[in-house]
């Protein structure tokens, strides 16, 4: 049955404005540039708009604005589709195009709407009793429930709408714009604060339309509109429109999230869509406001039922006379205020109150009053048709396209509650009221309880001085407001026949919540999850009083015994890209890049992403295959000469009169003979024991060094040695800094190093007498400042060429040139891992992974006896001593021409199969061309004295097993003569 | 604020950035000359307030710790790195290892408002100001030079993502990259 | 987003910080540099894995890792997350 809505002249707040055309389901219909998408499809007698979520019922418009259970539809965006959108939240602009959703073919003719008359089939929590057996049958039957579930399509393609998100600080916070919150305003204003006033919609004071009452002498909205013009020129004001405060925190930390565009981009436009904004408030004042409930009867749910704030909203807001004949229902004078305003603007209005008496408001503006009566069901199941009316008389059908709804109000105290605040139930007016509030924070106005203008606006004003110092100003004068009466007679909720709904997004019912009980379910917090009462995109904003209300009843309990479920941000659902905002995927960790950066990706190298840096993995040269390219560098490096960036390798200066004391505490081995000019190499561990860093110290001067630690744990050891010196040593004379961004570095290894180091020494001695193995020097090489240092990783002879990092490119291109007369080439980090673990190097975080100590490692030797270090106590634990602890060894194959498969276990030869059996795992794993086999690093128990054991390699995920023998834990130039000479 | 409606309420205009020639400019500075200078005693008056060497801006970090920023290369004087073992102070070259990303124009603090959590207010962070804070993902350094005139010192390895991160967040302003030779 | 007062850079929102737990256990045995130290074997292993979970005031060491990179020392309520008391962990007599 089409509803007879129309647009009243003159009406609203863009009366006369700009047409603007907009399609629903493919058809086209027009609305007025002011509109909401909700307006407009009321305006063009769109009743059905939606299916629901369980029973696919037709659905219309429920309310006016976040709030909205019903009214979700999909926006078609060129940028992105968004689904679930709230018809009463989205601005109409020109070429708006929406669709409906959870329905085939249509919202208006879905053939899903069998499962209504199903519905005893499906009553709460269904799912857990069905579809249980067979077990096998689960992915048979969620494949199905899927297709039918849920409301809308999640688009497929990239988001590429623009989004941001900033941060701001202020002395006052004000969420909400209405008449508490303008009065905080502008106390607060005035007295000097900085105040960012917040509201959800692109108007402020709505709350004020239709009031009669003067404040300060004025029209109630020409105080309003007066106010915000005094404020939007107060330079100490920010007022943020079509912006909800989504969360707050700890600390004055509040979240808000602004609507900039609602419209696509037009070309060249670079503005954002979403803003999120990030405040530090030193004072929050909460004047939400409040939501006004729905009423629970039969079929409740019908479209063209809607909230009676909402009903006289869409009129005073938007000119659009919601319906003709029109049946209100309330149990308090607000309904008679919202028919009032309806009947003025001509429709035929009825009140039904279930109350004996209350205020002439209505009945004075020409509509049908009747007290002690109720709606108990609707007929229409596309649209209202008729009421049925119970009154002292009787029953009977009452013809109408509206029923407006009156329930009663709920303080909005979501923003109180999300720091932990429990909500008070007030009985006598019949809603939860905020508790203790925090210090900082304040709630006004209807989100406290207060519906008496006077109050509201003293409220605020108050709470805009409130803890601030500056000019304080009088506080607006209130004549002629209604005395609200926010009293209800609550009827028994359990009394609804038929679908009595409760929470219209989730299809729940009285009739469920009574099951829910009767099946168990005590707490209300079971009674929500069980039962998905308030689990929907509108979090529960119309139907969680009622819920509780009807728990209460079905528990025979007060409601203050039931409580209400823990409120968490955010308050409306956020677009995730606004969240996101500038995490881009480009962005979203960060990429360290050596200084030779440009120059790898020239010589054409595979990048690796090494922590947080970016590394030449290897480089390709012509159509060589990867392990073409490894094979042959690490030859180079073993016969020839080459060159690897190791500018990631964390380095810490070092300098006082205690360094060697604080050396000889946190590493195991001693440093008190440490030469001026020479390096040593050491271990770290944790308090526990186990390894966790590793590297080279120099000495460059009497009290001067510098440390080097691993790529991965530079910023880690640095903490670690402030957080001694600060928190325990504070007596050790020792200064420390980072310097690895400073430094550039080059390792140039091989045979031949030494030739070409020779071409570029500038005259540095650099003979094996003049730099001996892990000695440093400062020099210049190339012409560039540069320190020094003799150590090798790849076992070869090796030089860590070290300059600073803005002349790194330079000196990369200088050690290329000196090494062209031996065709020298780069290597990368996968080389030097097959060169490393030739040479039975452990390295952080594979062999030393967090649960090995020194000995383990094969490091026992560098353990000093003679004084004490971190981790010296723990090594004396009784567990770090028991003989099959998990030990480094080598593994080859037994055929050398087979390969040893990634991630093996290490498992007994007569019980290959038995993986809860393995005795180790491998760590480490490479093909060695210098050896022409696989060879491997592994942890296995007991290992130091299982040399020569027979293995077997199995990996029984990619169903691959290969025999090996246990070997030493080095494969090459065990002795190190290479490196030394 | 534009108001509009026929007085009875008035919308007001969204916070949209409004872009412009040069509204922001990004510009990566290398080659400035910086030194990291810190003491043993994290109290040390030799880096404390008297500490005002020839053409160098000061940017105290923490007690005893200073970084400075050559600002006159004519008339700078020289600070040599290295340890001294009278004052106990460390001297660490930091030329490279800081690099200078410069945030100008209208809209600058706008833009520095998106990545920084420090209040920006000029009664909070005045000409003159520095700050070591979080933007984003990054450890910066941010001064505050002149009106409109920022500058960002951020790790070497990192100055190619921070420019693209600044540049992100001035996109509603139309930002402009400028390399400076 | 909790705002921890450093007496360095101001009030600073945690994520700026690295948490280092309590702040008030030290390890049962004296620093010493030389020879060996007296451990109580049990003693070492509850300071190595133990810690007291407080409802209430706890003290605890912070790290300002996105600032001056100092160790705070910082009081906490851990249920209120009011913030009672900040100092840098380097103030008169560490150990």
């Amino acid at each position: 049955m089409t509803g007879s809505a129309r647009r009243i002249e003159g009406a609203g707040l863009h009366p006369g404005a700009d047409e603007v055309r907009f399609q629903f389901d493919g058809r086209a219909y027009r609305g007025q540039a002011g509109d909401s998408l909700a307006s407009a499809l009321i305006a063009n007698n769109v009743r059905v708009v939606a299916r629901s979520f369980k029973y696919h019922r037709p659905r219309g418009i429920t309310g006016i604005g976040p709030e909205e259970a019903t009214g979700l539809l999909a926006i078609e965006r060129a940028t992105g589709d968004e689904p679930n959108t709230r018809a009463t939240t989205v601005e109409l602009y020109e070429g708006l195009s929406a669709r409906g959703q959870n329905a085939w073919p249509s919202v208006n003719f879905d053939l899903s709407a069998w499962l209504n008359l199903a519905s005893p089939l499906f009553p709460v929590g269904f799912y857990y009793k069905t579809f249980m057996a067979p077990a096998g049958a689960w992915m048979f039957y969620e494949h199905l429930i899927r297709r039918v579930a849920g409301l809308g399509t999640v688009p497929e393609a990239v988001d590429t709408e623009h989004y941001t998100s900033t941060h701001a600080h202020t002395d006052v916070l004000i969420a909400g714009g209405g008449a508490a919150g303008l009065s905080a305003a502008l106390a607060a204003g005035r007295s000097g604060a900085r105040v960012i006033l917040v509201d959800e919609n692109p108007w402020l004071g709505l709350g004020l339309l239709g009031e009669d009452a003067r404040i300060d002498g004025e029209r109630a909205s020409d105080w309003a509109a007066n106010a915000i013009a005094a404020l939007s020129v107060m330079d100490n004001v920010r007022i943020l429109t079509r912006t909800t405060v989504a969360g707050r925190y700890e600390h004055g930390f509040v979240i808000l999230c602004e609507k900039v565009r609602e419209a696509p981009a037009g070309r060249d436009d670079p503005s954002p869509r979403w803003r999120l904004w990030k405040v530090r408030a030193g004072r929050v004042v909460l004047a939400t406001g409040a939501i006004e409930r729905p009423l629970v009867f039969a079929n409740n749910d019908r479209p063209g039922v809607m909230t009676a704030s909402a009903a006289a909203g869409y009129l005073l807001r938007h000119g659009v006379l919601p319906g003709s004949r029109i049946v209100v229902a309330t149990e308090n004078d607000s309904g008679h205020a919202a028919g009032a305003h309806l009947a003025q603007a001509g429709a035929q209005v009825t009140v039904l109150d279930r109350r004996d008496t209350g205020t002439a408001i209505a009945a004075e503006a020409g509509a049908t009053v009747e007290w002690s009566s109720g709606v108990l069901d609707i007929k229409g199941a596309r649209g209202v048709r008729a009421a049925r009316a119970a009154t002292p008389k009787g029953e009977r059908w009452l013809d109408c396209d509206l029923v407006a709804m009156a329930g009663g109000w709920s303080p909005a105290l979501h923003l109180y509650a999300h720091t932990g605040g429990k909500p008070v139930w007030d009985e006598a007016r019949g809603m939860f009221v905020p508790g203790v509030s925090e210090d900082g924070v304040i709630c006004v106005g209807a989100s406290n309880g207060s519906f008496d203008l006077a109050d509201v606006l003293r409220q605020g004003h108050e709470a805009g001085l409130a803890g601030g110092s500056g000019a304080t100003s009088p506080a607006p004068n209130v004549e002629g407001a209604r005395s609200e009466k926010a009293s209800a007679a609550f009827a028994n909720l359990s009394d609804a026949g038929g679908k009595a709904f409760v929470d219209l997004q989730g299809d729940v019912t009285v009739a469920d919540l009574s099951l829910a009980v009767r099946e168990g379910y005590r707490s209300i917090e079971h009674v929500k999850r069980y039962t998905t009462l308030g689990m929907g995109t509108d979090q529960g904003k119309l139907g969680n009083v009622n819920g509780v209300r009807a728990i209460a009843e079905a528990r025979g309990e007060d409601v203050s015994a039931i409580g209400t479920t823990r409120f968490r941000p955010p308050y409306v659902p956020l677009p995730m890209g606004a969240v996101a905002a500038h995490q881009s995927p480009d962005l979203r960790h960060p990429m360290r890049r050596t200084a030779a950066h440009d120059l790898h990706e020239e010589a054409g190298c595979v990048w690796l992403h090494a922590g947080a840096w970016l590394r030449p993995q290897f480089y390709r040269q012509g159509t060589e295959t990867d392990l073409e390219a490894v094979n042959r560098e690490v030859m180079a490096v073993r016969e020839n000469v080459s060159i690897v960036d190791v500018s990631t390798l964390g380095k810490i200066e070092m300098a006082g009169p205690d360094c060697i004391e604080f050396l000889n505490r946190i590493y195991t081995n001693g440093w008190s003979t440490l030469k001026i000019g020479m390096g040593r190499y050491g271990i770290m561990l944790r308090e526990d024991g186990m390894v966790f860093d590793d590297g080279v110290t120099m000495r460059l001067a009497e009290d001067h060094y510098v440390m080097s630690t691993t790529s991965g744990g530079a910023g880690a050891v640095y903490e670690w040695m402030t957080r001694l010196l600060e928190t325990r040593w504070s007596d050790l004379r020792v200064v420390l800094t980072p310097v690895t961004e400073q430094w550039f570095a080059a390792a140039l290894a091989g045979p031949k190093a030494r030739d070409v180091l020779a071409r570029v020494c500038d005259g540095l001695d650099v003979s094996n007498e003049g730099l001996p193995f892990m000695a440093g020097r400062v020099g210049t090489i190339a012409g560039i400042p540069a320190r020094i240092f003799r150590i090798s990783f790849s076992g070869e002879l090796s030089y860590e060429i070290n300059v600073p990092a803005d002349r790194g490119a330079e000196l990369w291109q200088a050690l290329l040139e000196a090494g062209a007369p031996e065709n020298m080439e780069p290597y990368g980090l996968e080389s030097m891992g097959v060169l490393r673990l030739e040479k039975g190097h452990f390295v952080i975080g594979r062999e030393a992974e967090g649960r090995t100590n020194p000995d383990d490692i094969g490091l026992g030797r560098m353990v000093s006896s003679k004084k004490w270090f971190i981790g010296k106590e723990a090594l004396g634990l009784p567990e770090m001593t028991v003989p099959n602890r998990r030990q480094l060894v080598g593994v080859v194959p037994v055929d050398p021409s087979q390969r040893i498969p990634y991630s093996a276990h290490l498992v007994l030869p007569d019980r290959p199969d038995e993986i809860g059996g393995a005795q180790g795992w491998i760590a480490s794993l490479a093909y060695s061309p210098t050896l022409g086999h696989d060879i491997a690093l592994a942890l296995l128990e007991g290992g130091h004295d299982r040399i020569g054991e027979a293995l077997i390699a199995s990996a029984p995920i990619a169903g691959k097993k290969t025999p090996v023998t246990v070997v030493a834990p080095h494969f090459y130039d065990h002795e190190g003569s290479r490196q030394i000479g | 604020m534009i108001m509009k409606g026929a007085g009875k309420l008035a919308e007001v205009e969204t916070s949209a950035g409004q872009a412009g020639p040069a509204a922001v400019t990004i510009t990566h500075c290398p080659g400035i000359e910086k030194r990291l200078i810190k003491a043993i005693t994290q109290d040390a008056v030799s880096t404390g307030p008297k500490f005002e060497p020839q053409g160098w801006g000061v940017c105290r970090i923490a007690p005893g710790e200073v970084l400075l920023v050559q600002d006159d290369a004519a008339t700078v004087e020289n600070i040599a790195p290295g340890y001294d073992s009278d004052s106990e102070r460390l001297t660490v070259d930091a030329t490279s290892a800081y690099q200078m990303v410069r945030v100008e124009g209208a809209m600058a603090g706008a833009l520095l408002a998106k990545a920084a959590t420090i209040d920006l207010d000029p009664a909070a962070f005045p000409t003159g100001a520095f700050a070591v804070c979080r933007f984003g993902i990054y450890r910066v350094g941010l001064r505050h030079l002149e009106e409109a005139v920022y500058d960002c010192l951020v790790d070497r390895s990192l100055v190619g993502d921070l420019v693209s991160y600044l540049m992100d967040l001035g996109r509603e302003f139309e930002a402009r990259e400028a390399i400076k030779r | 987003m909790l705002l921890i007062p450093c007496p360095v850079c101001g009030e600073r929102p945690e994520d700026e910080f690295g948490f280092g737990g309590d702040a008030t256990v030290q390890p049962p045995v004296t620093d010493s540099a030389s020879g060996q130290a007296e451990v109580d074997i049990d003693g070492f292993a509850d300071y190595l894995y133990l810690r007291e979970n407080p409802k209430g005031r706890h003290t605890e060491l912070w790290v300002h890792r996105y600032g001056c990179r100092r160790w705070l020392v910082v009081e906490r309520d851990t249920v209120t997350h009011e913030l009672y008391s900040s100092r840098l962990a380097a103030g008169e007599g560490g150990e």
